[in-house]
């Protein structure tokens, strides 16, 4: 075949881009494929290595397995030119896997170009090995590489340095020998070597820190005298891991750290400083003194005021070590607290989500009203999903440890009250939970609960929000269960047999049906005067009209409990020993649920003889 | 570590996509979409960072830039300083900016093999190996010679 007809890689990509539609696009690809196919079993070096340059395009950016042509990589790596081995090497480096069954050809071929006196072919298989080093492959080369470590080109030293990794974690027996090897070039003459040196052990050390302590010193050394900004930060998140284990190192660290943290301009550096710190200097104040004011000066400087020159990242990084420096430093939460609370506005939701989270980390039984009034008021002009974020913050938070926080709950009860009135809302569920678990809980606030009900059920306009109906069902139980608190009785009736109730789901609908299934009862059996007889009247009538076609409702739930009512119904309209009953149903009613002890049914002794 | 670099336009095209753990070409395909949902809502003044959990896991980040009709994206785990991998971009960027005169997205397009050199000289394996443009640079000229 002759290669002057072969499609370029150029003439691939032009091709791509004419297609108009996605469907053409995947069309063009698969005859691409096809031509290449064809193409890559050539015996002609050039097409077969234009082959492979497609075929690892179409890879990377079109998500085609080239899985099949792994053979031909290798020949194509194999070839003399570098220009055609440097595109067997692309293709090899993105598309080789541990189970890639050619692997086991190119050990040699590496071990040469490894050797190669050309440092960028040494460096491209040592890229290759970083990306698809196999236990055997580490084994093989392994000398070859700590061999480079000695090169006398940077090049190579810094690359082979990096390849270590690779070699310490797919073959971990070679750490006897190479760790000394890779150790030695803390002391290398060229700061890139010893970045990459200090990145391996980084990396290293977070799989396991124990074995890099001993090279305390050496660090100490490197952060006293170093100056390369990428080294630093490799540096101190080192020393972060190695710090849990030696308390006497972060005290000698400390003064070196805090140098470091004065003198650079750098906010990258000093951000993991003050991360190191909140791992392991804690307990000095002279250091947590000086990171809290170097991060009181970054968030001060991510606030531009107006908006205009704030610096957003500066923001969020800022917020999540205010968060880390927290248990320690609170001061710096109500030194910057304008910032913090502004944040909660931000635009992006990534600063507003940090802020939130620092927030709810400060609340204390003394600030909680403070802090929901906030988190309120800016709940009101949130957009749904962070709108949401914060309601359920409130809701969580005050609920925390059986709602350990709250002091007032009759504040609390109105809480709820207003939170379910925010637009967006949609935290029903749990606002249920939590009406009718405080009902349960905290008798001298059924009251509150009992008068929030009410509004609920009369006030309507609400019911158009879907979210508010589980609260609904609670303000009807609640209506129901605390009946002798209610105020006006009737009115209630008429609220939880209004028409509309009819498009609610049907599991509310049974709730608001037993709810006036209780009232009636409470109300008829305590009925004395002839006044009261006539509201009962009035009851039974409003109950007939507006709740007679639930008794043939779809839902069994709600047909059961309509029969219920309309049962009692004519048990009181007959006369005759009604009294007593409803009195006996009354008391049945009257008694106090309370909540349930987790560990309540442990508590229950199995009876003698029962098999379990 | 880095756990991936993309380069994608605006409309959710990937132009390089080089991912330093071992996934299946249609995971990566899955992954460089997510990652465009994640950016493509994201407005100007927005911090450059966006929690990546979902994505590659926890503790994940994507660091990324916007350059005209181009995102530049690369993924980091806790290992990596966010600030310190926003500068790289930029040499990044600078990187191929030097070598293409001005670099505009339909380099990328055309210089497959370039593109992923010069990157290849600034992370090998999932680490930095080097942050100074100029010898990027030197040594990108030197293979193409």
């Amino acid at each position: 075949m002759d290669y002057l007809f072969q499609r370029s890689l150029d003439d691939l990509v032009k091709g791509l881009r004419s297609q108009a539609a996605a469907s053409g696009e995947s069309r063009y690809v698969a005859k691409a494929l096809e031509e290449i196919r064809k193409e890559i079993k050539a015996t002609d070096p050039h097409i077969k290595a234009a082959a492979v340059h497609k075929l690892a395009y179409l890879n990377a950016l079109h998500g085609v397995d080239m899985a099949w042509a792994a053979f031909q990589v290798v020949e194509v790596m194999s070839m003399p030119k570098f220009s055609h081995k440097k595109i067997g090497y692309l293709a090899a480096s993105q598309s080789f896997t541990d189970s890639t069954d050619v692997l086991l050809l190119i050990t040699n071929l590496l071990k040469k170009d490894l050797s190669s006196k050309n440092e960028f072919e040494a460096g491209m298989a040592l890229e290759c090995l970083s990306r698809i080093a196999t236990p055997d492959l580490v084994r093989d080369l392994t000398q070859d590489v700590l061999t480079m470590l000695g090169s006398s080109k940077l090049y190579i030293r810094k690359k082979a340095t990096l390849v270590l990794f690779k070699v310490f974690s797919k073959h971990p027996e070679s750490i006897r020998v190479a760790f000394k090897r890779l150790v030695e070039k803390l002391d290398d003459r060229d700061s890139q070597v010893v970045a990459a040196c200090v990145s391996v052990l980084h990396e290293l050390a977070r799989q396991d820190p124990q074995p890099y302590l001993l090279l305390a010193p050496e660090l100490y050394r490197l952060l006293v005298e170093s100056t390369n900004n990428w080294l630093l930060i490799k540096l101190v998140k080192l020393f972060a891991l190695l710090m849990p284990l030696e308390p006497r190192l972060a005290k000698k660290i400390a003064e070196p750290l805090c140098e470091q943290m004065r003198r650079t301009s750098a906010k990258s550096l000093v951000l993991e400083c003050i991360r190191t710190i909140t791992v392991g200097l804690l307990d000095n104040t002279e250091v947590v003194e000086l990171a809290a004011g170097k991060l009181q000066e970054i968030l001060a400087a991510s606030h531009g005021g107006d908006g205009e020159d704030d610096d957003p990242n500066l923001k969020y990084l800022g917020l999540q070590a205010v968060l880390d420096l927290l248990p320690v430093y609170p001061q710096l939460v109500t030194q910057s607290k304008s910032v913090i609370i502004s944040c909660l506005n931000d635009v992006d939701p990534s600063v507003q989500m940090a802020s939130l989270r620092l927030i709810v980390s400060m609340v204390s039984d003394s600030n909680l009203a403070d802090t929901v009034q906030i988190l309120m008021r800016y709940a009101l002009s949130a957009e749904k999903i962070f709108c949401n974020e914060l309601l359920s913050s409130i809701l969580s938070t005050c609920s925390r440890s059986f709602y350990e926080l709250v002091t007032d709950f009759s504040w609390y009860v109105g809480v709820l009250g207003e939170l379910v009135r925010v637009p967006n809302f949609e935290q029903g569920k749990e606002v249920e939970r939590q009406l009718v678990d405080i009902g349960l809980r905290v008798e001298s606030v059924r009251k509150d609960l009992s008068r929030l009900a009410r509004d609920f059920l009369i006030d309507s306009s609400t019911w158009e929000n879907s979210h508010i109906h589980r609260v609904l069902a609670a303000a009807a139980w609640i209506a129901g269960e605390y009946v002798e608190l209610a105020g006006d009785l009737f009115e209630i009736v008429e609220a939880l047999l209004q028409p509309r109730m009819k498009k609610l789901p049907p599991s509310v609908q049974a709730v608001f049906l037993q709810a006036v299934l209780k009232i009636l009862v409470h109300f008829a059996s305590a009925a004395a005067t002839a006044v009261d007889a006539e509201v009962v009247d009035k009851m039974v009538t409003l109950i007939r009209e507006n709740a007679g076609s639930l008794q043939s409702h779809v839902d069994t739930e709600v047909q059961e409990r309509a029969s219920n009512l309309f049962g009692l119904i004519s048990f009181i309209e007959d006369e005759a020993g009604s009294g007593e009953m409803l009195a006996g149903i009354r008391e049945a009613f009257a008694k106090d649920l309370g909540p349930v002890s987790q560990f309540s049914q442990q508590r229950v002794v199995v009876p003698d003889g029962l098999e379990l | 570590m880095i756990d991936a670099v993309l380069v994608m336009n605006t409309q959710g095209k990937p132009r390089l996509a080089k991912f330093y753990k071992s996934l299946s070409p249609v995971k990566q395909q899955e992954i460089v979409r997510k990652v465009y949902t994640g950016l493509s809502s994201r407005a100007e003044h927005f911090c450059n960072f966006v929690e990546a959990d979902e994505i590659f896991g926890a503790g994940t980040k994507l660091v990324y830039k916007h350059f005209a009709t181009l995102y530049f994206v690369f993924v980091i785990d806790s290992g990596e300083s966010e600030l310190g991998i926003l500068d790289l971009i930029q040499v990044f960027v600078e990187t191929l900016d030097s070598i293409f005169k001005n670099v505009c997205e339909l380099d990328i397009v055309f210089n497959f093999n370039k593109v992923n050199t010069v990157l290849d000289e600034i992370v090998m394996g999932g680490q930095v190996v080097e942050t100074n443009s100029t010898e990027i640079v030197k040594s990108v000229q030197e293979i193409f010679k």
